[in-house]
């Protein structure tokens, strides 16, 4: 907590009457899920959808979690008194404890929203006997992804300066994630999601597929140092 | 300057990597492992695998894990994994043996014994396709000789030979075995468990020949089923009474015996006065006396043992239920909670609407901490409220078999329990106590703990489909009917609280009964009163519909039974399959359950009908 940016972007976000109404919005979504698969699916099914509605809500979760988290961060939804980071540079803060801040601003506010979720995945998951250390991994791919592509959006945001091509880039970049991968081969195909998730919560996602979203992260925080350090007045 | 600090750093980063690695790279030793009799099997029944486990490198709670691969109608594949717990003594080596169902001889069973969770001994067994047993005769013998006739007997039969210490500790371990041949038995090296397990399943139904050698004395423990005890030896004083019995001219020259003291209403056969095969049943079973020895010459060459071993072995039992009939028959209702539906809808409501009433009220950092603290406390009391909803929505239905023993207080009791789940997911089924548990159906991956008290068994359910289980158990347990001399008159003596539905039942034919009082009963048989059991079977409440045969309505293996049997709803109590918790069988059974007592009945069989 002794980063400016991080404590300044944590008060602004805790603050934020929109971040209200998308933390409104993503429980309601997932509550009226968790409630509406309550009832037991007593028609005979495929063997591969026994578990489909836990596994359900965590990928409705990755997907609010992952673009709400990378829209903050490439400033699509711009987040009341939150400065963006090229006014933080002629603030002025150096740039590595900018990205550092705003990094983890971004993972502290994607564990929260995971966590605010946490109850409906134990409704399902507890109703349905699903294992708890499926579920662990199954979080922890998902906090990987939303906070590597939040990174992503926070390069976008510093490198891209007008609004619509950032956010036309941004969408096609999410699509390239969420869609685009399923045109893969196995196993790198994993790296989608939808599928990481389903693989995680079956014990079966490498941990390949964790490190390639940490090392993006990683790489999209080294990309918008090196970028904000253009603006550094010499 | 700055070389030495980061070679430094490297070597040690190497010894450190090798030292980790170093345990995680060792290779577990090997594991010696023997499955069934002598490698010898029968595909479907619980069969004893027997392991030496080498000395573990370090002591503490330890486990043995057989996985035994299943095929399944939807996913394929399978694995039926039996987890026996055992107490490693660092350095001391083992021998374990636990119940295995082979289901699939195709791929090999994987074995392993790990201690503290790090694996230190493993095989993988292949399984020998010549040792797959259509029939089975074991042979206690010292001598690995004598049981090659048995292929002219059945061309499926498969011979073993063993030593005492591969005997059974379970009566439920010798369900692959036709016939148990006793030859050089020392009874010293069988322990309590041992002999009590070959008593029961002798009592329960086995077969067992015992060859009486000269100056060898017959197991005192087995005095009880014995139908003779060994007299004088010496030498066969008439050959040819031997083959007028059993055909096949004798060798020439002088044959060993042992003259055998039969016990009354034992079925001897006798060569110049001197009894040489005595033969009676023993409760279900039937024990056979050879005062000569088949196994060895001058007698391995005899033409006329085949029919010898013939008479010993006998022609399998016929059980009168299908397991798989009774398991079509349990149709378990699915409670569905809908009051955990609303309990749920209202606290979801509660609280998306009281996170968003506090947090516009307080939008601070603090709030936010705040509200994950109620997020954790909230997603324990959901997690509650799933595993209530989830114990009210699973069901357990079953029927248990109890077949009584004729003339021994032993019943053999058959289980078969279906449980429903359904949201699906991890199920754990608790075993009655002592009993051999098995899935009937492969639905998926399973685990069985055989503990020394019930085993539990745990594996994944599918929403859409029961899961299935049986356990076979021997339970004390007194009940009798015979039918006078002219087969008019039926006594029962029926323990608990009596019998409901009672009939008589006797190759295509019922007698209804009704109900019985408990303790001693007369009822009239007259010839009008005998149905035929095809319309018996057809009542889907009665209990008669547990005995219909695997195609539809039609009655199954009762109507092939050799003696008639009183047939009726029992309602006394019976340990059976309970819902369990994962960590242990500490849940309450829910659904209900049958029990179906068949009674042998002694005395003439009755001769009207319909």
């Amino acid at each position: 907590m002794n980063n400016p940016v991080l404590r300044g972007d944590l008060r602004a976000r805790a603050g934020s009457r929109k971040l209200f109404a998308v933390e409104v919005f993503y429980l309601a979504v997932l509550g009226v899920l968790a409630w509406l698969g309550m009832p037991p699916e007593l028609g005979a099914q495929a063997a591969d959808r026994t578990a489909s509605l836990t596994t359900a809500l965590l990928v409705v979760q990755v997907v609010i979690v992952t673009y709400f988290a990378s829209a903050c961060a490439a400033q699509e939804i711009a987040v009341e008194s939150e400065k963006s980071s090229i006014d933080l540079v002629f603030a002025p803060f150096a740039p590595a404890m900018i990205v550092a801040g705003k990094s983890v601003a971004t993972a502290a506010t994607v564990v929260y929203w995971l966590l605010l979720g946490a109850p409906f995945i134990a409704l399902s998951a507890g109703i349905r006997q699903d294992a708890a250390a499926g579920l662990v991994s199954a979080g922890i791919f998902a906090a990987a992804v939303a906070w590597s592509m939040a990174q992503l959006g926070l390069w976008l945001g510093i490198v891209i300066e007008a609004d619509v091509p950032r956010t036309v880039v941004h969408w096609g970049l999410l699509l390239a994630v969420f869609v685009g991968t399923l045109a893969l081969p196995l196993p790198v195909r994993l790296l989608n999601p939808v599928l990481g998730i389903a693989a995680a919560q079956a014990g079966a996602l490498p941990a390949a597929a964790y490190a390639a979203y940490l090392a993006l992260g990683v790489a999209c925080d080294a990309a918008a140092r090196l970028t904000l350090r253009r603006y550094v007045p010499a | 300057m700055r070389a030495w600090p980061i070679g430094r750093a490297l070597v040690l980063s190497i010894v450190v990597c090798a030292l980790a690695a170093g345990p995680a790279l060792a290779q577990p030793a090997s594991l010696p492992v023997t499955v069934g009799f002598d490698g010898a099997f029968r595909p479907g029944v619980p069969v004893p695998v027997t392991m030496r486990i080498p000395a573990p490198p370090a002591g503490g709670p330890a486990q043995l894990i057989i996985d035994a691969p299943a095929l399944t109608p939807k996913t394929g594949r399978a694995t039926v994994s039996t987890v026996v717990p055992f107490q490693a003594v660092a350095g001391i080596p083992t021998t374990l043996r636990a119940p295995v169902v082979i289901r699939d001889v195709r791929r090999p069973l994987a074995v392993r014994a790990a201690v503290g969770g790090r694996v230190f001994a493993a095989a993988s067994v292949p399984l020998d396709p010549a040792r797959v047993a259509g029939r089975l005769v074991v042979l206690v013998s010292n001598v690995r000789a004598g049981l090659g006739v048995l292929r002219r007997l059945d061309e499926r039969a498969v011979d073993a030979y063993v030593t005492a210490g591969a005997l059974p500790s379970r009566w439920q371990d010798y369900a692959s075995v036709d016939l148990l041949v006793l030859r050089d038995l020392d009874p010293a090296r069988l322990d309590g468990e041992q002999r009590d397990a070959l008593l029961t399943w002798v009592q329960l139904g086995g077969r067992l020949a015992v060859i009486a050698r000269p100056r060898v004395p017959l197991p005192a423990f087995l005095d009880p089923i014995m139908p003779a005890h060994a007299g004088d030896a010496g030498v066969l004083p008439s050959p040819a009474d031997l083959s007028a019995r059993y055909g096949g001219a004798l060798p020439a020259g002088p044959i060993a015996m042992v003259a055998l003291v039969a016990a009354p209403g034992a079925a001897v056969v006798r060569s110049g006065g001197a009894a040489v095969v005595a033969a009676h049943a023993a409760g279900d079973g039937y024990v056979t006396v050879w005062g000569i020895d088949p196994t060895v010459p001058p007698l391995a060459d005899w033409d006329g043992r085949l029919r010898l071993w013939a008479d010993a072995a006998g022609t399998p039992a016929v059980s009168p239920v299908d397991p798989a009939v009774l398991g079509a028959q349990l149709t378990p209702d699915i409670p569905v909670d809908r009051a955990s539906q609303a309990a749920a809808g209202l606290l979801i409501a509660a609280y998306v609407g009281g996170l968003a009433v506090f947090r516009r009220r307080r939008p601070t950092l603090g709030a936010a901490a705040t509200s994950l603290a109620a997020a954790l406390a909230a997603a324990a009391v959901f997690a509650v409220l799933a595993a209530g909803a989830r114990a009210r929505s699973t069901a357990l239905t079953q029927v248990a078999v109890l077949q009584q023993g004729r003339d021994v207080p032993l019943a053999r009791a058959l289980f078969v329990a279906a449980v429903a789940v359904p949201y699906g997911g991890r199920v754990a089924v608790a075993a009655p106590p002592q009993s051999a548990a098995a899935p009937q159906a492969i639905l998926g991956d399973l685990r069985i703990v055989a503990g020394a008290g019930a085993p539990l068994l745990t594996g994944a359910v599918r929403p859409d489909a029961p899961w299935l289980f049986q356990a076979v158990a021997a339970m004390p347990l007194r009940a009798s009917a015979r039918f006078d001399a002219g087969a008019a008159t039926l006594t029962a003596d029926v323990p608990g609280g009596g019998l409901r539905e009672a009939a008589v039942w006797w190759r295509d034919r019922v007698y209804p009964v009704g109900d019985l009082p408990a303790g001693s009963s007369a009822h009239r048989v007259s010839a009008a009163g005998w149905r035929r059991a095809s319309e018996v079977v057809a009542d889907d409440q009665a209990v008669a519909r547990f005995l219909r045969g695997p195609e539809g309505q039609e009655p199954g293996p009762v109507t092939h039974l050799a003696a008639p049997v009183l047939i009726g709803r029992w309602p006394g109590r019976v340990p059976g399959f309970t819902l369990a918790t994962l960590a242990g069988p500490s849940g309450g059974a829910a659904g209900t359950e049958e029990v179906v007592l068949v009674i042998p009945i002694d005395g003439p069989a009755p001769r009207g009908g319909p």
